[in-house]
């Protein structure tokens, strides 16, 4: 499976991804034992609190049965010394690992489900003296199936990476169950984009954890664009002391759509800062549900934690569930979280109108700032700008009227 | 200050509230729940058909809810190893002296007749499963208020309890509610006639005295239109092995323009379960304030809610939480907006020490039509060391877009800063801590009445005892 290129300026490689037959990570047993164990497992129960305000039913169950066919995985890489790619020897068993299965029913149909039906990972590797230039990630599924995106990043000690991962499925109906799984070694930073964009119909489960040692620096950016049906389970480690993790999310929906995000930063060590900034930007009937969780053990002394949950509904039949959660048991630390949720700040209208905006003018001009607070952590322009316009289509689908 | 260099509210309480008198009960049924305890307990109050009815009704959804599956450990709680119905007295006495003596010695050592005396409208007292005095000043009764024993009001109001009774807390709500409802006894029955002021507050004691009891008193207060009534309740027990259990049910209605205060000060003894379900509900500009103070039991689970279901209508809630050695103490606030321009504020204060875990869950909801809805939620937690733990689980579920809500939560230590201005300024570090944890719940306990106050204050201190170091 060695693929890794010789080519040394901006490289782009991609891949049309076969019917899976064999794996380098998985032994056929184990592949075999997966799919029965994603069989056996029973599909999470719409009452059960974790899936209390999204109903799981609503997402394609069946259609994980259907034959895997090919899917399009691009990756473009602007510095090929720093990086192995889709070539893993000697991290196989880091790679093993992360893809680990925890066993809470919350989500175990749907990874069982993953490692039995993905292709092999995507996994990016930083190396120590790389020049920090962005690596791109697009993987592609075609109409009405099922896809199973894998990425693992992996920085190894004092490296800095830059990576932007998205998924897309431009076709109606087209489901992903996506795991993302990052290490980030003693010193190293990590600058993540992320981005699932399905089509309005389509249904995503996206599963991210970050694992972060001794000093580490993460800056995580990500997107939300509407779906019919989106869950998300982010998770930051802050296994090391002193580790630095910023993660900046945002989702901006028009029309039938849902989103669920629950994210957990979970402090192990002490002198680690978390900052969350999770920010909704809600048009037509979208739906929102938030919760968030830091856990702050006795051994995390000296933990600086913060959460916040922002929700601006444009629209009169939107809907946004926050909970915003806190477990505390060390004492010395600085922990705290907010969440709001309303429509248009009346003050700020009034000022803009008063300028000579006119009222769209003004929805559009206080929506969009509300979003820059998110986009302006966002490192790379060009992705800046993308997020840019599905914000803007999100606006531009407000009724205004409120 | 006392030279004790150890945390010792325990002592303390032990002294004051710990005492437990030679049980003298008139009945005592075995323990364990059966659907004749539930007819046993029906027929030695004599009741109307329709309560036992509604009696048995809670025994079936008892048996048939699931406890929830988030929230404390309640794994504890044996329910065939509790009585159920313990009755002290033969009748309510108005008259203090009426009182049974061993009874009258037990709230004599509390204090009770004296604070009657000085600052309150009306006194209820339950002793087990049974009130055991009630009495109400002459103006107040004369102005059509009536304060009574749930029993009493039942014989007497027939019509008020079949329209309200019940009815915002149905037999099914919940696992909790539904055993009051099964074995409910004792308990105040309020209500406030249109425009009528109560001006000083109405005032009920709860205490355990049996070993292995449970006690389900059931409160109704119905303030009418334009009314005003502050009640204020008060709860001990002695120090057992083995555990009881408290699982109270209180319904109040705030008719239009009325205003209630219900103000909990509750200090059970480490060894109780305090489970309870309260609801209020607001109609057009009424106001409900929760005032809640959870400083005792081993285990608390309480949300006091409220529905906002008319115009302008609002809700606080205040709650001060204390977690020692082995408690867990879950407080909380719901507030259901159903009607336009409603407004809630919920100040939750939670301190934690000696492995103590304090939580706060609590709920905002908007509905659809309730437009121009206002609400802030601010939970502060102080943890005073690195074993004690605290929670904040605070759900928002909005369904409208015209709201402002806000909700705000820290946890923290005592700043070094703080300490170290205060001690320059002379002050030891014991004093100091004192100082800044009673600045902590002061928007609490400057909201209670003076003694009360008084009493938060005491409590707080000795809470302190031996913090530092």
């Amino acid at each position: 499976m060695a693929k890794q290129s010789s080519m040394k300026e901006n490289m782009k490689h991609t891949e049309q991804t076969s019917a899976r037959d064999t794996s380098v990570l998985w032994t056929k047993a184990e592949l075999e034992q997966a799919l029965e164990a994603a069989r056996k497992t029973a599909k999470p129960a719409p009452y059960v609190e974790d899936w209390r305000k999204t109903n799981p039913d609503l997402f394609p169950w069946d259609r994980f049965e259907d034959k895997p066919e090919s899917d399009l995985r691009e990756v473009t890489l602007h510095d090929p010394d720093s990086l192995v790619l889709f070539d893993w020897g000697e991290y196989a068993d880091t790679m093993r690992d992360m893809l680990a299965i925890a066993g809470d029913d919350y989500d175990a149909k749907f990874l069982h489900y993953h490692r039995a039906k993905s292709e092999n990972p995507v996994c990016v590797v930083g190396k120590k003296n790389s020049t920090p230039r962005p690596v791109e990630i697009l993987q592609k599924t075609g109409g009405g199936r099922v896809g199973y995106d894998t990425t693992l990043i992996i920085v190894e000690t004092g490296a800095e990476l830059t990576v932007l991962d998205r998924w897309e499925a431009p076709d109606q109906e087209t489901a992903l169950v996506g795991r993302t799984e990052i290490l980030l070694k003693g010193g190293a930073r990590l600058n993540f984009m992320q981005e699932d964009q399905a089509h309005a119909s389509g249904s995503v489960y996206r599963r991210a954890r970050v694992r972060m040692e001794r000093d580490a620096v993460l800056n995580w950016t990500f997107m939300t664009p509407g779906a019919a049906w989106h869950a998300a389970r982010l998770e930051i480690f802050l296994s090391g002391t002193n580790t630095d993790a910023h993660v900046y999310g945002l989702f901006a929906g028009a029309g039938k759509c849902r989103a669920d995000h629950r994210t957990h930063q979970y402090h192990s060590a002490p002198n680690a800062q978390s900052k969350l900034t999770f920010k909704t930007l809600l048009a037509g009937e979208a739906h929102s549900v938030y919760q968030g969780m830091i856990t702050v053990p006795q051994q995390a002394q000296k933990t600086d934690a913060y959460q916040q949950c922002r929700n601006l509904m444009l629209d009169p039949n939107t809907h946004a569930d926050a909970i915003p959660m806190l477990e505390i048991i060390a004492d010395d630390v600085k922990c705290s979280h907010g969440a709001s949720i309303g429509s248009l700040n009346a003050e700020q209208m009034f000022y803009l109108r008063s300028r000579g905006l006119n009222y769209r003018e003004a929805l559009t001009a206080v929506a969009a700032g509300f979003a820059e607070e998110i986009i302006q952590h966002v490192p790379l322009e060009a992705v800046q700008e993308s997020w840019r316009e599905l914000v803007s289509k999100t606006i531009s689908k407000a009724s205004g009227t409120v | 200050m006392p030279e004790s260099k150890e945390f010792n509210l325990d002592l303390d309480n032990y002294e004051r509230y710990g005492f437990h008198d030679k049980e003298t009960s008139l009945i005592k049924l075995p323990k364990g729940l059966s659907k004749k305890v539930v007819e046993e307990i029906s027929a030695f109050k004599n009741e109307p058909d329709w309560m036992l009815k509604l009696r048995l009704k809670g025994l079936e959804y008892f048996y048939r809810k699931e406890l929830a599956n988030w929230g404390p450990d309640l794994s504890g709680i044996d329910w065939n190893d509790i009585h159920y119905y313990i009755k002290p007295s033969d009748r309510v006495a108005n008259d203090w002296d009426a009182v049974p003596k061993e009874i009258r010695e037990t709230y004599d050592k509390l204090g009770i007749p004296e604070a009657e005396k000085k600052f309150l409208a009306g006194v209820g007292a339950q002793y087990e499963s049974e009130v055991v005095y009630h009495s109400l000043q002459e103006q107040w009764t004369k102005q059509g208020v009536i304060f009574l024993d749930t029993d009493t009001g039942l014989k007497e109001y027939p019509d008020l309890y079949k329209e309200y009774f019940g009815k915002l807390i149905p037999a099914g709500d919940n696992k909790l509610a539904a055993l009051n409802t099964a074995v409910w006894s004792g308990g105040s029955f309020i209500y406030v006639p249109k425009g009528v002021h109560v001006t000083i507050p109405l005032q009920a004691y709860f205490r355990i005295n049996a070993e292995n009891s449970g006690q389900f008193e059931r409160t109704l207060i119905i303030a009418d239109e334009g009314s005003t009534i502050h009640y204020v309740e008060g709860c001990t027990a002695p120090v057992y092995s083995t555990d009881s259990l408290h699982s109270a049910v209180v319904e109040i209605y705030c008719k239009k323009g009325a205003k209630v205060r219900y103000t909990t000060i509750q200090n059970w003894s480490k060894n109780v379960y305090n489970l309870v379900t309260k609801r209020a509900i607001a109609e057009e500009n009424a106001t409900m304030e929760w005032v809640d103070c959870n400083l005792g039991s081993k285990v608390t689970m309480k949300y006091p809610s409220v529905y906002l279901v008319g115009r302008g209508a609002r809700a606080d809630t205040l709650s001060v939480a204390y977690s020692g050695s082995g408690m867990h103490t879950e407080a909380g606030a719901k507030v259901i907006h159903q009607a336009p321009d409603t407004t809630s504020v919920i100040i939750s204060k939670s301190i934690s020490r000696g492995g103590g875990r304090t939580s706060y869950r609590g709920l905002v909801e908007v509905a659809p039509n309730a437009d121009n809805c206002k609400s802030t939620v601010s939970c502060d937690a102080l943890l005073l060391d690195d074993h004690s733990r605290s929670d904040t689980y605070p759900y928002m579920n909005i369904k409208n877009d015209r709201v402002e809500l806000g909700h705000e939560a820290t946890v923290s230590k005592i700043g070094d800063e703080q300490i170290f201005y205060l001690m320059s300024r002379g002050i030891s570090e014991a004093e100091a801590m004192t100082m800044i944890v009673r600045g902590f719940i002061e928007p609490v306990v400057k909201e209670l009445p003076m003694e009360y106050a008084l009493e938060m204050n005491r409590l707080i201190q000795l809470q302190m005892e031996g913090s530092v170091g």
